[in-house]
């Protein structure tokens, strides 16, 4: 489990960016962090990979302190950043170089990914595609097998059939022992992939609730014309509107996580109200 | 705290593996470029005057110069967002991060250089044999200038983790603005010791006269201060800086 309490933190000569930040993140869930441009979601991942230290509070994760960079926690964590750049070696020393530093690496694991991606086994990794280079280092992040892999942006770069195969493959690699975090713009690109959903606004978390939780409470629905009750959010769609509404009925409603973010961006108090009232 | 935590001997080993199968690359260009040099400076006598000479003196210049320009380049990637991200993130402590630079940048480069130079000598001897029959001079490696990098390097180490861009210039100008400041400092320690405000003086050989002792002192404590405290003074710095280091 992840846990972050009163965390504060900013940017030399900058404002703070996290004051008293408080998040908690259960294992065994796909988290996806959503939030606007700036909103502070990298650096996020990165004080919770122990890159980043707090200026105040703390972030701990599987009981360690995160900004001690504990071997023994850095050897439970990959993170797959958004950008990055691959040192000028083969696909094979690669593994050979970074594979071992992980206890639980398997390596039979990663050849069933780069299969199911379609990636050679083999090559210089400078040689590949930005792509390829991503799913390469998100196959290797899985066959790691660590507690907490932290993938910021991992659908940038990645084709319509291999964001198919992403969901597929991260969907079958979740199991109750680990925890996935995925910070995204992209939302429709792991729409059906993310549970809870946290949404980080203004250097604070203003929503962090599970599908069902949604489901439950939200009704999102397409109508031809906007109705008269009250409409927490709408937006011009082909068929007509998208609109965000309470769920009064005792039926779970589908959830739409795109115009859920924008729903809580755009009426927060409101849907604070309705997730605490109910709760 | 778990030891392991602090130290791992087979994580340490794995750390110098990695620095090596991916670093490995530019060091062979190096040694390719540094080779082609030797060879010059060493022909070039041979051509102009028929007396090829084994350039023991460039040995050290360009040991000592391309040491320094590696270690402080050891730790360039903590100073590059996306490189600084997979080097912290690998598991490691920050022991075993210093002594895998240091042992690479340091020991091995030592070890390293004095074979090199030694295969490097056989090579420009049999050159030399083949086109203007004579040796050119035999293999010689001081010692001193492996104490000297020792030390030397320390700085440059800690440099490579303190300055973010251009190290190796940002390091030379450091030193050459610090080595002003003590000139200008002893300068005016001479001038208020002798009461000589001409320098003169010192061409002829300045006489200590009644303070021989004094300035021994001086000198040992200097020497033990460049020989036995800057090396883990440098070494400190470089952890504590790279324990603090975010990316």
């Amino acid at each position: 489990m992840i846990k972050i309490d009163d965390l504060y933190f900013h940017y030399p000569g900058q404002e703070h960016l996290f004051e008293k930040l408080n998040l908690t993140l259960r294992d065994g869930a796909v988290h996806g962090l959503l939030g606007k441009n700036g909103a502070g979601k990298t650096t996020l991942l990165k004080i919770i990979a122990g890159l980043r230290k707090p200026i105040k509070g703390e972030c701990r994760a599987y009981g360690y302190d995160t900004d001690k960079r504990i071997p023994d926690y850095l050897s439970q964590i990959y993170f797959v950043p958004e950008e990055f750049r691959l040192p000028g070696i083969y696909m094979k020393e690669y593994i050979k170089t970074y594979g071992p530093f992980y206890p639980n690496f398997d390596r039979d694991d990663l050849h069933d990914y780069l299969e199911k991606f379609e990636l050679p086994d083999h090559g210089k990794l400078t040689d590949f595609s930005f792509g390829q280079k991503k799913k390469f280092l998100v196959s290797f992040g899985l066959a790691t097998n660590c507690k907490l892999l932290i993938l910021d942006e991992p659908t940038n770069g990645l084709d319509i059939p291999s964001k198919s195969k992403f969901r597929q493959i991260l969907a079958s690699s979740i199991n109750s022992s680990r925890t996935f975090i995925v910070s995204t713009h992209q939302v429709r690109d792991i729409d059906q992939l993310i549970d809870p959903i946290v949404i980080l606004d203004e250097g604070k978390i203003i929503f962090n609730y599970s599908l069902n939780e949604i489901s439950s409470r939200l009704n999102i629905q397409v109508v031809d014309e906007l109705p008269d009750k009250k409409v927490l959010y709408s937006e011009n769609t082909i068929g007509g509107y998208s609109i965000v509404t309470e769920n009064i009925s005792e039926e779970g409603s589908a959830v739409d996580v795109e115009t859920v973010f924008n729903a809580v961006i755009e009426n927060q108090k409101k849907m604070e109200q309705i997730f605490t009232s109910t709760n | 705290m778990n030891f392991k935590n602090i130290i791992s001997i087979r994580r340490l080993g794995l750390h110098i593996k990695k620095e090596i199968y991916t670093k490995y690359r530019s060091g062979l260009i190096a040694i390719g470029a540094v080779t082609g040099i030797l060879v010059v400076i060493d022909l070039l006598p041979g051509m102009l005057a028929g007396k090829p000479q084994i350039p023991n003196g460039a040995f050290y210049t360009i040991f000592i110069l391309l040491g320094l320009f590696f270690s402080s380049r050891a730790f360039s990637e903590i100073h590059d967002e996306q490189e600084g991200l997979r080097y912290l993130t690998t598991p490691g402590s920050e022991l075993e991060r210093i002594l895998t630079k240091l042992i690479v940048t340091n020991l091995i480069y030592i070890i390293l250089g004095v074979i090199y130079f030694y295969l490097v000598t056989l090579l420009l001897k049999g050159m030399n044999l083949f086109f203007f029959d004579v040796s050119g001079g035999e293999y010689s490696f001081q010692r001193d200038v492996i104490k000297n990098y020792f030390v030397l390097h320390s700085v440059f180490f800690f440099g490579s983790v303190y300055f973010k861009s251009y190290q190796t210039i940002k390091l030379l100008f450091s030193g050459f603005v610090i080595f002003i400041i003590l000139t200008i400092y002893s300068v005016i320690n001479t001038r208020i010791i002798f009461g000589s405000l001409h320098l003169n003086g010192l061409k002829g050989g300045l006489s200590f006269g009644k303070y021989p002792e004094y300035f021994q002192g001086i000198y040992d404590t200097l020497s033990f201060i460049f020989r036995w405290v800057l090396v883990p003074y440098f070494w400190s710095l470089t952890y504590l800086r790279l324990k603090e280091q975010e990316v």
